[in-house]
Order: structure tokens, then C-alpha cells, then sequence
């Protein structure tokens, strides 16, 4: 639904006006209920690149985001072969943008715990040719990094290690155990109860493979020569758009914004097979949800990571194709061509299940009860986002069918005014904007 | 001079010279003025943008923009295209941030692309004129933003538009109280000198009565200021008071009240802007009052002491 469709469809662009003072009262509410709409971008139909650009336009730049000395951390969903990793050419239109920041002096960091390691030649990081299928064929997250070091751009991947050290948390829950940089690579970890479970969520503390020394903490920003600098670092999470299952929905449902926050913690030593591991009576947020086939659970504790732990600036889901069948088959997945943003993950699974992968696998339409819908009223709960389609505003660019908006007229006579567009380029977006349906 | 002085004096200055367009592609022009720039919280101050087509065609899917400080409520007052009210508009809220940051879009927009069913064509030297209110809860100095408009020409298919460049670099701002002027006074060789003191760059008024009950008015000027009543020695009597030129209040309808005898007392009904806050004061000798009540418009309070009283005077008034 475009956003023209959304006010149109929900009566919200009202188009009479008395001069009662009392429906001037309710005129005004009527107008900041219309801004408190959660938004969510969606552009399709250009290539990876064409998609990454026109994204970050309608965010009105990656500079509105990041600053030009922030660390940023791109964290993408690496452990499966095919459209089961983050697109490549999506991950390069997004670093692109954020480079040509003027000033850029900060790093750019392609990260991911893939769960324990994955199948060599078959993660996100080293890809084999014959495992891209579905994805960007030129290169793999290693190569992306290495080409652009090649060309003094500040971009490299890790993988997230697992910390074998274990911290006996201090009770009452809620608990910290917070990771000291000077230590080394480590994971601060948060403790709770959730529904009678006690379980652990944590994020990592990183050496920069760029600069020797320095530490990346994603709660508290950059450490260096003994202490926080005070520089930033910033997450931008990365999910794929895919069914975890195989044909139909399983305990999961689908593998995207909501669980991508697994990538970002621990899940026992990394082991995909002994998520049921007890550290000190405490267990892993994989061992406390999924394991436990519940799906609410997985949504609920996501929510508690981004609410206690940190929370990524942007999602920006890349589907330009989307697993409907599988993760994983060559032969399971549509080339929907979109990418999508929001700034919570559960209105963004909504619209990504609703408008783009349920149209090719029902099982994944979120407005019917299934563990795809369970995840997000788990995360909504936390106070996460919302899932009520009159609370959401999707902002859609379809290359098929250019568009502009007022929001985007305005934007570009700001940037003329600032000496940052033309007058031509003014008009250009005006008449746009006038022929635009 | 103050810092907060020098931000009255501009603020002064944009009230009086409303805000020129800056620049725009075609020979439209567009202003932007305000009822004052210095206001009360939960008061409006009244904005007037005047946009006049310098086209040579019907200027359609005109829409004009203005860049609040988010802390604002917004409402409109009245939109008028040559003089004549339209109400089949858009009045729609962006987000906090969407163009500058603290800032939130308001725009009024008399016709939809692409096919422009809402009829709002805009011939050649036609003029829209946009009444809104601002309020804010929170007191502050706020600086003011872009305003802008946009306009299609369907005949040479030619987009225009225009902005203000330097004209949206003032603010406005809401005050919480608003310290009561001090009128001193002494003789002078031509009359009665006055000096009021009050808040600088705001408009006060000094009146005189001769037996406080009417009351003339001598003078209006922006604090502080000095007067001398060379009819003063005219007068063997002669009350002089200064007051705030409350023009914060021009769009409130002023209250009136309604009074009868009832059963228990003496009621009083007030009427006034629906939402607004309203004092009931009741005096002996019109001089010294007391607060009874103070609500939101309309309510109805009964003095139950009244019959105590041989005269007693009321007056309702908006609270601050």
C-alpha cells in the first residue's frame, strides 16, 4: 500500500475543514495522529544498487544517521548458502552511501555470529561462486571488504566469536555482567527471568580488524588506549527475507528482522545443536524460544535485547529475493527485487511478510495466527513497534512506476536552498510529484 | 543590550515588516506575518501566510508548506482563495525531523495530483491567504524554519515553486507569566510624567480614569516608555494604570457572562473560546477584586454570598 493508497484508504488526508473551534480541536489531533504513523520504506524493481540508493534518498540520507567519525556495524544474517545470506550487492549499495558521507573518517564492519560457524564456502563471508545463487554472483562479503580495502575504503567483516569465559551473574534479576575491552574480545551479557526461564542475551566487544587496538563495544561506542573515546558505534541490522522452514511454516516461520537479533548474541559457544545448554542455570535466547517452539518467545526476547541491551539504528531488510520455499534451494525463491526499512523490526516483518514473501507462501501472511505472527507479537509486546496496519505508513519508490511525494518536494527545495540541488532538480521532483498517482 | 532583548527587538522588528518570499521561480509572491511573536503558553499567536499567483496560467496542486518547531500545535483558522473560504483542502502533519531537525512539516494543500479533483485552480493573480494558529505547552525561544510553496502549470506542463531564503530567520516565543508593568509617576513643568516599566519590546497601554471605574486610553507603546499627560493639571483627580495590549487573545472571542437570581445565590453563566481558561472576580468597589472561580469555558458558577453583600460587581476574565 502506497502511502497515498494508506491516508486515502484511512480517511487520515481530510479534506474539510469548518471553522467550529471545536473541530479545529479535533482537525489538529486528526494531523498529529498522521505523525505519529510508524513508517516503513519499501523500493522495488531497480537492482540491488539503484534500490540501496533510492533508500537511503527517502531517509533523507545516511548522514541524518551516522556521523562522518562513527564506527558502523552492518550486521547481516550470514549462516546459509544462497538467498540464505544477506545479499552482497544490497550490503555494497548500503556501505556505498554511508562512504560518500563527506568526511567519512569512521569503519564499516560486516558482521554476523552465523550461529557457530556454518558450512565453509557456504556463509555470507565466503560464499562459494556455485553458493550465490539468488544473491550477488560478483563477490562474497570477504571479497566485498578485501576489494574495498583495495581501494583504501575503511570496510572489513568479522565474525562474531564466542567468549568461553563464563560470568556468574549477580542476582537479583535483572543482572549485568559487563565485558571490559581491556580484557580483550568478549560479550557483556544481560540475565533475566522470562516466563519462569532464566536466560542470557548478550553483545560482543570486538577488536577492529582496522585499527590495531581499538575495541568495539555496541552498547557503550568505540574503546581505545584504556577508555571509551566517546565515538559512536552504530548497528545496522541486515536480515534476509526468507522461510525458516522448508515448503511450510515451522517453528520459526520466517527469518528476518525480529530474528536477526539472534546474530547478535550468543547462542552456546556458538553450537546449533546444544542450544539447550545450561550455563549456570541460565539459558541461551535460542534455547528459551525456538527450542522451547515458541515463537513468542523468540519476539518477547528480542524485545528485551533491544530494550536493555542496544538497538540498531536502522533495519533495512534485503529482499531482492525472498526464500519462500527455503533459506536454502536454488529453486525456492522469488526475485522480489525490494529492499525495505524500518526503525523497529516488527513493522517491518509485517510489511515485508504481508506485501512481499506471503504473496508467494500464504504460511507466511502475518495477519493469520502462525509462528511468523508470534514472533512479532512476542517483540510488540516488549513495546516494540506496532503491527496494527492503521498504525504504519509504508513509503513506497517502485522503479516501474517512479513517484514522489510532498515530503520529497520539500526535502529537495531544503537541499536547493542549501546550494545542494538545482532549480531544475526542484521542478524536476515537483512535476514528479504532480504526475505522480 | 540582553541577549534575550536583542531576540525581542528582531522579533519586534519581523512582527512589524512581515516576513518578504525569498525566492521564487516564477513572479509569485509569498509572505508570512504573525499576530506577535512573543505570546503566552497554551495561547496561539495567529500566523497569516498571503501567497499571490504571478503566473501566467492557472496555477494548479498548489500547496504551501511551513517547517514548525515540533513543539507546536497547529490548527487552522481560515483559508481563503481570493477572498472566497475553501474548505474541500488538505491540512496534513509530517514527522518531527522529516525536512529539518525539531522541526515538523505542516502543509495545506488545495489540490491532489494528479487529477486535481479538489477544484482549487489558482488563476493568474490570485491570492490564497492561510490564517493558522501555533501554541505550545512548553515555554521557550523557538527558531522558526522554511516556509515554501509549490504549484504545477498544466498548460506548459512547467513546475514552479518558490521559499524563503532569509525571510523564516526569526522566532517566536511563549512565555509563562508575564511580569506586571510598573507605572510611577511624577509632575513635571508640562503636566504629569508617567514611566511604565515592563516587559521589553512588548506593547502596554497606559490608561487614566477619574473614577476608576472608566477608564480612557492615553497612550500605547512598547515597553519601556515614558508619557507626559499635559491635560493632568485639567483634572483635580486622576487615576493612571498601565496594562499589557493583550493581542495574544485577538482571535478569543471576549467572555461574557449572564447572570440571574436563583435560589441560593446569584449565578453566573460565562461564556467564552470553548477549552480556554476563564477567572469569575467579584468586587465591592470595582477596584478591589477577588477570584471566586476559574474554569474552562462555558461554566456556570452561583455566589452563594452574594445576598451578604448590599452591592457586589463581577467580571470574567482569561486567566494566565
Amino acid at each position: 500500500m502506497t502511502r497515498r493508497e494508506f491516508l486515502r484508504h484511512y480517511g487520515i488526508a481530510s479534506s474539510a475543514i469548518t471553522l467550529s473551534p471545536f473541530f479545529l480541536e479535533r482537525f489538529t489531533k486528526l494531523s498529529a495522529a498522521t505523525a505519529n504513523l510508524t513508517r516503513v520504506y519499501q523500493v522495488k524493481n531497480g537492482d540491488c544498487f539503484q534500490n540501496a540508493a533510492q533508500l537511503w534518498q527517502m531517509l533523507d540520507g545516511p548522514a541524518k544517521y551516522i556521523s562522518p567519525t562513527d564506527v558502523v556495524v552492518i550486521k547481516g544474517n550470514a549462516q546459509w548458502p544462497n538467498q540464505g545470506y544477506t545479499h552482497t550487492g544490497c550490503i555494497k549499495g548500503v556501505i556505498d552511501n554511508i562512504l560518500a558521507i563527506p568526511g567519512f573518517s569512521g569503519e564499516i564492519l560486516i558482521c554476523d555470529n552465523i550461529q557457530g560457524g556454518g558450512s565453509s564456502g557456504a556463509t555470507g563471508f565466503d560464499a562459494t561462486t556455485a553458493n550465490r545463487t539468488n544473491n550477488w554472483p560478483d563477490m562474497n562479503w570477504n571479497q566485498l571488504a578485501a576489494s574495498y580495502q583495495t581501494s583504501g575504503k575503511p570496510v572489513a567483516t568479522v565474525q562474531w566469536q564466542n567468549d568461553t569465559t563464563w560470568r556468574t551473574p549477580s542476582l537479583p534479576l535483572p543482572s549485568w555482567s559487563v565485558w571490559n575491552p581491556a580484557n580483550g574480545p568478549g560479550w557483556s551479557r544481560y540475565f533475566l527471568s522470562y516466563s519462569g526461564r532464566n536466560t542470557y542475551l548478550s553483545y560482543p566487544v570486538f577488536q577492529s580488524p582496522l585499527t590495531s587496538g581499538r575495541m568495539i563495544d555496541m552498547k557503550n561506542g568505540v574503546w581505545e588506549n584504556g577508555g571509551y573515546t566517546g565515538r559512536n558505534v552504530k548497528a545496522i541490522f541486515m536480515p534476509t527475507l526468507n522461510n525458516h522452514g522448508t515448503g511450510a511454516e515451522d517453528y520459526a516461520g520466517v527469518s528476518s528482522a525480529i530474528k536477526s537479533s539472534f546474530g547478535a548474541t550468543e547462542i552456546y559457544h556458538g553450537s546449533p545443536y546444544n542450544d539447550d545448554y545450561v550455563w549456570n542455570s541460565y539459558y541461551s535466547i535460542h534455547s528459551s524460544s525456538f527450542t522451547q517452539s515458541c515463537a513468542q518467545c523468540a519476539g518477547a526476547l528480542v524485545g528485551n535485547y533491544l530494550n536493555n541491551l542496544y538497538a540498531p539504528v536502522w533495519y533495512i531488510t534485503a529482499a531482492m529475493y525472498s526464500g519462500w520455499y527455503s533459506r536454502t534451494s536454488p529453486t525456492g525463491a522469488a526475485a522480489t527485487n525490494t529492499i525495505l526499512a524500518c526503525q523497529n523490526p516488527v513493522s517491518l516483518d509485517y510489511i515485508s511478510c504481508l506485501d512481499v514473501i506471503s504473496p508467494y507462501a500464504s504460511w507466511l501472511n502475518p495477519a493469520n495466527n502462525n509462528n511468523t505472527r508470534n514472533q512479532m507479537l512476542g517483540c510488540s509486546g516488549q513495546g516494540i513497534g506496532t503491527m496494527d496496519p492503521q498504525s504504519i505508513e509504508v513509503i513506497t519508490y517502485d522503479f516501474n512506476n517512479p513517484t514522489a511525494s510532498r515530503l520529497d518536494v520539500d526535502r529537495k527545495i531544503r537541499d536547493f536552498k542549501a546550494g545542494n540541488a538545482t532549480e531544475q532538480d526542484v521542478k524536476d521532483i515537483i512535476g514528479l510529484y504532480m504526475e505522480s498517482d | 543590550m540582553t541577549r534575550k532583548a536583542a531576540t525581542l527587538s528582531f522579533c519586534l522588528w519581523a512582527l512589524l515588516i512581515p516576513a518578504a518570499f525569498g525566492f521564487s521561480s516564477d513572479n509569485s509572491s509569498l509572505t508570512r506575518s504573525f499576530n506577535q511573536t512573543v505570546g503566552l503558553t497554551n495561547f496561539p499567536i495567529v500566523v497569516t501566510a498571503t501567497f499571490t499567483n504571478g503566473g501566467t496560467n492557472a496555477l494548479r496542486g498548489f500547496y504551501y508548506a511551513d517547517e514548525l518547531p515540533s513543539a507546536f500545535a497547529v490548527a487552522t483558522l481560515s483559508l481563503t482563495l481570493n477572498g472566497q473560504v475553501v474548505t474541500n483542502y488538505t491540512f496534513e502533519a509530517g514527522q518531527d525531523g522529516d525536512v529539518y531537525a525539531g522541526c515538523t512539516p505542516y502543509r495545506w494543500v488545495l489540490e491532489q495530483p494528479p487529477s486535481f479533483t479538489d477544484s482549487n485552480s489558482m488563476p493568474p493573480n490570485a491570492t490564497v491567504q492561510i490564517v493558522y494558529s501555533i501554541t505550545s505547552s512548553a515555554a521557550g525561544s523557538f527558531s522558526l524554519q522554511q516556509f515554501s510553496w509549490a504549484g504545477y502549470d498544466l498548460v506548459n506542463t512547467n513546475s514552479s515553486f518558490g521559499y524563503s531564503e532569509n525571510a523564516d530567520q526569526q522566532s517566536v516565543s511563549f512565555l509563562t507569566t508575564i511580569t506586571p508593568p510598573s507605572v510611577t509617576g511624577q509632575f513635571s513643568t508640562s503636566g504629569f510624567t508617567l514611566q511604565l516599566d515592563g516587559v521589553p519590546w512588548l506593547s502596554y497601554l497606559i490608561e487614566a480614569s477619574t473614577n476608576l471605574y472608566d477608564w480612557v486610553p492615553l497612550v500605547t507603546n512598547t515597553a519601556p516608555f515614558s508619557f507626559t499627560d499635559t491635560n493632568a493639571p485639567g483634572y483635580s483627580l486622576r487615576f493612571y494604570r498601565g496594562r499589557l495590549l493583550l493581542n495574544f487573545f485577538t482571535t478569543a472571542t471576549p467572555p461574557s457572562l449572564a447572570a440571574r437570581f436563583s435560589s441560593n445565590g446569584f449565578t453566573l453563566q460565562l461564556q467564552g473560546v470553548p477549552g480556554f481558561g476563564y477567572v469569575i472576580e467579584a468586587s465591592t468597589n470595582l477596584y478591589d477584586w477577588v477570584p471566586l472561580l476559574t474554569n474552562t469555558a462555558p461554566f456556570s458558577f452561583t455566589d452563594t454570598n452574594a445576598a451578604g453583600y448590599s452591592r457586589r460587581f463581577y467580571r470574567g476574565r482569561l486567566s494566565q
